[in-house]
């Protein structure tokens, strides 16, 4: 009997049949195989795909007719339903003819593992029948549908009739309308055909951009595995559907419909009041410098190509193996400074990463295979970034990287083995040739075109090397007002540069916009929670299939079956993404329902999707905690792809304990707290006053604590910049702003005596030098802009005869009585800086000496001036200066460590001898003043004691992450600039400063602050006080209340991690929604069968 | 410096030096064994006056509580009495691993170690006492010489004879106890006692380093016969079939802290419905339940604090190796980490710092 059933308003039959004894309806003309896989009824396929027509070539979805057609066998994927058919798809008949297909299957093709997997399916070991070694296509005829229907090409078909059958392009030769798409190799299940047989053109794979050129990418792929948003895009330029209306295959497969051809770019306006460009950079383009033979040689390899050489995702999972051969190189070498301080191709900036990064890929490579043995060839080593030093010394002594100081000038190749030679001429001169496996060229940083672009559409300028021309004093700022910028479009940067000048931009938009700040935000409103939720509980699980990511291993439906006897479970259902709109709002509408109190979803990852699930729970009355989780994808699917029935197993037990948990889970509720709005900056050098003014500009009081009398730090110090610019003018400014804003109270001779408290709530003890009583204030964040201090040198006579002087202290002579009288300068840089009691670079000297020596030069031309130096540091646009200050006659001498400059002094004249590497010999001086290159160091002891805050071994504050969370402490609410954090210029103290502020606004900005769900709860009656847990906090959120000497929790402070809950012994602490009761409740499920 | 022991009368000359230690204010109030009872042994007796130091026997071979977990008690909360403590290398050691943990405040306490050659359980110690013929003076003596009958093996194999760390030491070893004691402090307390600093002679320490070395390797011996006992869980089961689960070592061990242990909360209390689960689905549940698991939470929790005092094996009704386990677990850990329990160091116990890379031996 037929029945009518109504769709969209359009009547459609639906005729019955029977498969398995089970009746269907179905529409007249679908296929036995789609009619039974929508009754979830297992037919095994293999030359049926459902983006092609059905051909019935393979005979492995044989299905027995028993009535309403003719009794027998047929292939299900193209016997049509009819009415009252009645089919049986697992008869002795089909399972012997379906084992004989197979049989005669393999005997085509033994070694293809689908064949293998779907004869393991089938029960079938191995084939009786002679192996035909002719030929391992089993003329399934997919590739040939491939190639007319979805292609539209028609270049595949089979030739021959009989036991001589085969498929070919015409007259089997290769096809010259064969477009070499590749779709033939995709589907074949056997690895039968390949695509260089059949297509006349040379095959051109589409190379990845992420893997450098050394992989292949699909037309449909995701960009980069951390890619945001992680979802696959099409490449409209190759695909064969956007360019020529064939294919379309992802279409047909996408379960989720998600694909859609017909999406446009559209213009959008937006009315914003503040812009920040950050479009990055391009990596030097390493053919331009051809004398490499990058692009020519096959093992000359970018250090980009090598960072995923590297890689346990990249092309080689992570084996360091060469190009040309696949094998393991055993010498690396890395040439620096390519399409860097190089006047050839026009860079005359340093690109400020490359010799770390050579020094880390160097590294990783030794860690990989410890008997590769890299060698570095640079110009200058410039480790000047925080750490870097000792980074760089370690990889030198300790780990064995070979470091040679010269400008490699070519790379040759050897034909036969395909080593590359390198020519050289090292320091005493001599010209070398040195043969290696592999060549890594250290790529420099480049402005990208796009980004030139961007900067002409906001009419903002840029510089001679083409990066992004800034407001003096101010890194951030362009020359078009409201317009900021971030990264490296400024100029060549690291990552914690990059981090903090993010940081900088925002705040300074921030600044802009403080009087709209929250106008454009909603907040989101939530039902009451139900008051039933705490009573017994009634658990509904929903299991989600994911597509085929859960699906296509799992047994969906026999997982929802058991779960549904599970105690406490009153409901149960499975969908395709559990995720999705309609299933999220299918969950709410079943919680009404089935008055469900607690919700378990089986599906990926909490990592990704609690949240959600949490919120959507929230959006039914729930409390959002009465929700957990099951990985089945992860956890099961993923990990078990090739063992179905095991992994369905698995998913259950995952999903039984998810349920034994659930069952005992109890609402929580978040506890907030009041912040006060106020900061407290610590010092008022360029970094504190920079932080207190941005702070009030974004509309906040700040309390500004000074030490000593003054305002301004060292900035007070230094009187021009190597730009040229006035920094006393820029001081005043600075000054006077920051005594005329409302906002900013100053403390001038004032000490920081106590603080307490913690984020959000401070309370701070001042004590004026000249007051007796202590100041009280009370403020929400820290900001730490305490300086450091300029090393006091005690050698080369400094002290003994007048003109040893430092630097500081010739820019002080200098701008009074401009040098008068300095004919022969001799400076001496990393004086108090990479030695034994300072192991780091203090960054900021070498500029500071080229700015000197320019100076000097500037006023009296004729002056001589000699620079001593390691390595000159003049990172990113500063090199131009240093070019400038070689140009204009300023000499450089490098000496070494071991042979440090001596300073004599005879009869008041003083003289410098210091050996010279270049000539090998000691040249002598006798110069009318020496000018010590002095370093900075941290005085932070105390400070650091009195706010519980972590030094690094060289004395500096320790941010939370070097890379990543530069300006925060690992304690939330104390924020980190200036020389505090390592020695660095104005400029990158100014983006410190303005980065901290806007920080410390994400805090101060709230009404209120949150503290996590999952939190620890004491028992305090139980507590023994013995401390284990305030050992295992990292946060500084437990602590021993002194009254009870029991053990309590900063609630505000706790990240909910759970450490302290593991070491407490006697489970006195247990963390909220882990309770041992539950956990315990998991592992048991876990166990049973 | 020596104190001589007039007539042989060892309590009296006791008697009078820590009377003197009160009366002179070095402590306000003193933590002292005395020999208050017929049978012979010993208590712990806290003293504020001195005319009540009676019967000072802090040499006595037996050991009843280990002062330890005495002062821990006196100790926490606000203590502002400077208490002197009368005690063995055992208990110092777990004063010192409770001062890690908090439960003992070190500040204002005066901590005398005496000398201990080893002690016997408390009832093998009253039936000696009633034997004819027996003092534990001369018993004290034959253990100078090597004997070691009655000897608790926790002693048997201390190294520990003269306690390290002590803020004045009170000993016996390479004298004659019946006629000279030797005291060992700082000059100050010495000028304040009326005695002389002086180093102990030569030959005193040659005795206590020969002493040490011979129980060392008694103790290494020890912990190798134990490789094999405690291999697997199977052997575990085996060593402990014996145990009824009584909590007798956890109330004695001088570290197990918590105010209440785990196994007494309702983390370990399950509901019948659970055992009967439990037994349908390994067919046979051992009861009581949770016993190899107490034993093992506990050597996870103390094994690296275990200061080898031995009261665990002294409070078995059954005899189990609980020391030997606690020792020989105890050990490889503490290697592991480089760690010495029982020391007075700022060394944080491995169980409160974690290290990266700290289990890569493993």
């Amino acid at each position: 009997m037929s029945s009518e059933n109504e769709q969209n308003g359009i009547k459609t039959q639906s005729i019955p049949i029977t498969i398995n004894r089970k009746k269907l309806q179905v529409p007249p003309g679908e296929t036995i195989l789609n009619a039974a896989k929508g009754a979830e009824i297992d037919i095994p396929t293999l030359c049926h795909n459902s983006a092609l027509s059905p051909y019935g070539a393979c005979r492995i979805c044989l299905v027995e007719i028993i009535e309403g057609g003719k009794p027998g066998l047929v292939a299900a994927c193209h016997y049509k339903a009819r009415e009252g058919l009645v089919i049986e798809t697992d008869t002795p008949a089909v399972r012997k003819t379906r084992r004989m297909m197979m049989e005669l299957l393999l005997a085509r093709n033994p070694e293809s593992q689908t064949l293998k997997d779907l004869a393991k399916q089938l029960e079938v070991s191995e084939s009786r029948i002679r192996r035909n070694e002719h030929d391992d296509c089993i003329l399934c005829g997919l590739c040939v549908r491939m190639c007319r229907e979805r292609m539209g090409q028609n270049v595949l078909s089979f030739a021959f009739r009989g036991d001589k059958r085969t498929v070919s392009p015409a007259f089997d030769r290769t096809s010259p309308v064969c477009i070499g798409c590749g779709a033939c190799e995709f589907i074949c299940p056997t690895n039968a055909i390949f695509p260089k047989d059949i297509c006349q053109k040379p095959l051109v794979p589409i190379l990845s951009d992420f893997e450098a050129g050394l992989g292949k990418r699909p037309v449909v792929n995701i960009l980069y595995p951390q890619a945001v948003p992680n979802v696959p895009t099409i490449d409209k330029e190759r695909c064969l559907h956007l360019t020529s209306d064939a294919c379309g295959i992802c279409e047909t497969v996408c379960q989720a419909e998600a694909i859609s051809f017909n999406q446009k770019a559209e213009m959008r306006e937006l009315d914003v009041g503040a812009v920040i460009l950050c479009p990055g950079f391009e990596v030097f383009d390493a053919a331009i410098r051809s004398e490499y033979g990058f692009g020519i040689y096959d093992n000359v390899v970018t250090s980009r190509q090598f960072e995923r050489i590297l890689s346990a995702s990249g092309p080689s999972q992570g084996e360091i193996i060469r190009p040309s051969d696949g094998k393991q190189p055993k010498k690396i070498a890395f040439i620096s400074c390519v399409g860097s301080r190089d006047q050839t191709c026009g860079n005359l900036y340093c690109s400020s990463v490359c010799c770390m990064y050579s020094t880390k890929e160097a590294l990783i490579a030794k860690e990989h295979q410890s008997d590769i043995e890299p060698t570095i060839f640079y110009m200058d080593m410039r480790a000047f970034g925080k750490g870097f030093e000792r980074y760089f010394e370690g990889a030198r002594d300790r780990h064995g990287i070979r470091y040679e100081r010269c400008l490699a000038s070519r790379v040759m190749e050897r034909q036969r083995t395909k080593n590359l030679l390198i020519r050289y001429r090292n320091e005493a001169g001599r010209f070398l040739e040195e043969e290696f496996d592999l060549v890594v060229l250290a790529v420099g940083i480049t402005p990208s075109p796009q980004a030139k672009s961007m900067a002409k559409m906001f009419g903002v300028e840029l510089n001679a090397h083409g990066f992004c021309r800034k407001v003096s004093f101010s890194p951030t700022e362009t020359t078009a007002p409201g317009i900021f910028v971030s990264g490296a479009f400024g100029d060549p940067k690291d990552i914690p540069e990059t981090v903090i000048e993010a940081s900088a931009a925002a705040a300074q938009a921030s600044e802009l916009l403080a009087s709209k700040r929250g106008t454009l935000t909603t907040e989101k409103t939530y039902p009451d929670e139900n008051p039933f939720m705490v009573e017994e509980p009634r658990v509904g699980v929903f299991v989600c299939r994911c597509g085929r990511n859960i699906g296509g291993v799992v047994d969906v439906p026999a997982v929802v079956e058991y779960v549904r006897d599970l105690p406490h479970v009153v409901f149960a259902d499975e969908s395709l993404y559990t995720c999705s709109q309609d299933a999220l709002e299918k969950i709410k509408s079943d919680i009404q329902t089935h008055n469900l109190t607690r919700v378990v979803v089986a599906s990926c990852t909490p990592t990704t999707h609690a949240s959600l699930f949490r919120d959507t729970i929230r959006e039914a009355g729930l409390n959002p905690y009465l929700f957990e989780m099951a990985s089945i994808r992860e956890h099961v699917s993923w990990v078990h792809m090739n063992q179905p029935q095991e992994a369905t197993k698995k998913a259950k037990h995952v999903v039984t304990m998810a349920v034994s948990k659930a069952s005992l889970l109890q609402p929580i509720r978040i506890n907030s707290f009041d912040i006060n709005k106020d900061g407290l900056v610590l010092g008022a050098g360029l970094a504190g006053m920079t932080s207190a003014l941005s702070l009030a500009e974004q509309g906040f009081n700040v309390h500004l604590v000074e030490k000593t009398e003054n305002l301004g730090g060292h900035l007070a110090h230094i009187r021009f910049a190597i730009d040229g610019k006035d920094p006393g003018e820029y001081l005043n400014s600075l000054v006077k702003g920051v005594e005329e804003n409302e906002r900013i109270t100053v403390y001038s001779g004032t000490d920081v005596k106590e603080v307490s408290g913690y984020l959000g709530n401070y309370k701070s003890l001042l004590k004026k030098s000249d007051e007796e009583n202590d100041i009280e204030i009370r403020h929400g964040i820290i900001i730490l802009a305490t300086g450091a201090k300029e090393y006091q040198p005690r050698e080369y006579l400094y002290g003994q005869n007048n003109m040893v002087m430092t630097q500081t202290e010739l820019e002080e002579s200098l701008s009074r009585d401009g040098g008068a009288g300095l004919r022969d300068v001799v400076m001496i840089q990393c004086v108090g800086s990479r030695d034994e009691e300072h192991s780091y670079c203090s960054r900021i000297c070498c500029s500071q000496a080229v700015k000197n020596a320019l100076k000097i030069k500037e006023l009296n031309p004729e002056a001589n001036v000699t620079v001593l130096y390691r390595d000159i540091r003049t990172y990113g646009t500063k090199e131009e200066y240093y070019l400038k200050a070689r140009k204009s006659g300023v000499l450089f001498v490098r000496y070494e460590p071991e042979n440090k400059p001596v300073v004599t002094e005879t009869g008041g004249r003083l003289q410098v001898e210091v050996r010279d590497l270049v000539l090998g010999k000691n040249v002598r001086f006798a110069p009318d003043c020496v000018v010590l290159s002095t370093g900075i160091y941290g005085d932070n002891e105390h400070l650091s004691q009195l706010l519980k805050l972590p030094l690094t071994e060289d004395g500096f504050f320790m941010e939370a992450h070097a890379k990543i969370r530069p300006l925060d402490f690992t304690a939330e609410g104390v924020f980190l600039a200036g020389l505090a954090h390592s020695p660095r210029t104005m400029e990158e103290a100014v983006a410190q400063a303005k980065g901290a502020a806007i920080r410390a606004v994400t805090i101060l900005s709230k009404d209120r602050i949150l503290a996590k769900a999952e939190i620890p709860v004491v028992n305090a009656k139980w507590c023994s006080g013995c401390g284990n847990c305030i050992a295992a906090c990292p946060y500084d959120a437990r602590k021993i209340n002194p009254e009870t000497e029991t053990a309590d929790v900063i609630e505000v402070l706790c990240q909910a991690c759970g450490a302290c809950s593991v070491a407490c012994h006697s489970g006195v602490s247990e963390q909220k929604g882990f309770e041992k009761r539950k956990i315990m409740a998991q592992i048991d499920s876990a166990l049973t069968e | 410096m020596m104190i001589p022991v007039k007539d042989g009368k060892q309590v009296e000359t006791l008697n009078n030096f820590f009377r003197s230690i009160l009366e002179r204010g070095i402590v306000d109030a003193l933590l002292l064994p005395q020999g208050l009872f017929e049978n012979g042994t010993y208590a712990h007796t806290l003293v504020k006056d001195p005319q009540k130091i009676t019967h000072a026997q802090p040499f006595l071979p037996v050991l009843m509580n280990n002062g330890g977990t005495i002062l821990s008690e006196l100790t926490s909360g606000v203590n502002s009495t400077r208490i002197g403590a009368v005690l063995r290398a055992c208990e110092i050691r777990a004063l010192y691993e409770l001062s890690k943990f908090n439960q003992v405040d070190l500040n204002n306490l005066f901590i005398i170690g005496v000398d201990c050659l080893g002690t016997m359980e408390p009832s093998d110690f009253a039936g000696l006492v009633g034997q004819k013929n027996f003092t534990a003076e001369q018993y004290i003596s034959g253990l100078i010489e090597g004997k070691q009958d009655h000897i608790r093996t926790a002693c048997r194999v201390c190294p520990y004879p003269r306690p390290e760390d002590a803020d004045m030491n009170l000993g016996f070893i390479g004298t004659d106890p019946a006629k000279e004691l030797f005291v060992d402090c700082s000059e100050e307390i010495a000028d304040r006692l009326d005695l002389k600093k002086e180093a102990p002679p030569g030959e005193m320490v040659k005795k206590v380093d020969v002493i040490r070395k011979e129980k060392t390797e008694l103790l290494d011996k020890l912990l190798s016969d134990m490789k094999g006992r405690f291999g697997s869980v199977t052997s575990l089961l085996n060593q402990f079939a014996r145990c009824k689960r009584c909590y007798n070592c956890r109330a004695e061990c001088p570290i197990c802290f918590c105010n209440e242990c785990i196994f007494l909360t309702n983390i370990f209390h399950h509901e019948p419905n659970d055992y009967i689960r439990w037994a349908e689905r390994k067919g046979v549940l051992r009861m009581p339940y949770d016993t190899l698991l107490f034993h093992l939470t506990r050597l996870n929790h103390m094994a690296f604090s275990c200061v080898g005092c031995g009261q665990c094996s002294s409070a078995c009704p059954n005899n189990l190796p609980v020391f030997e386990l606690f020792q020989y677990a105890g050990k490889e850990v503490q290697n592991i980490f480089n760690y010495a329990p029982g020391q007075k160091t700022e060394d944080e116990p491995p169980i409160l710092t974690f290290r990266e890379k700290e289990l890569e031996p493993l």
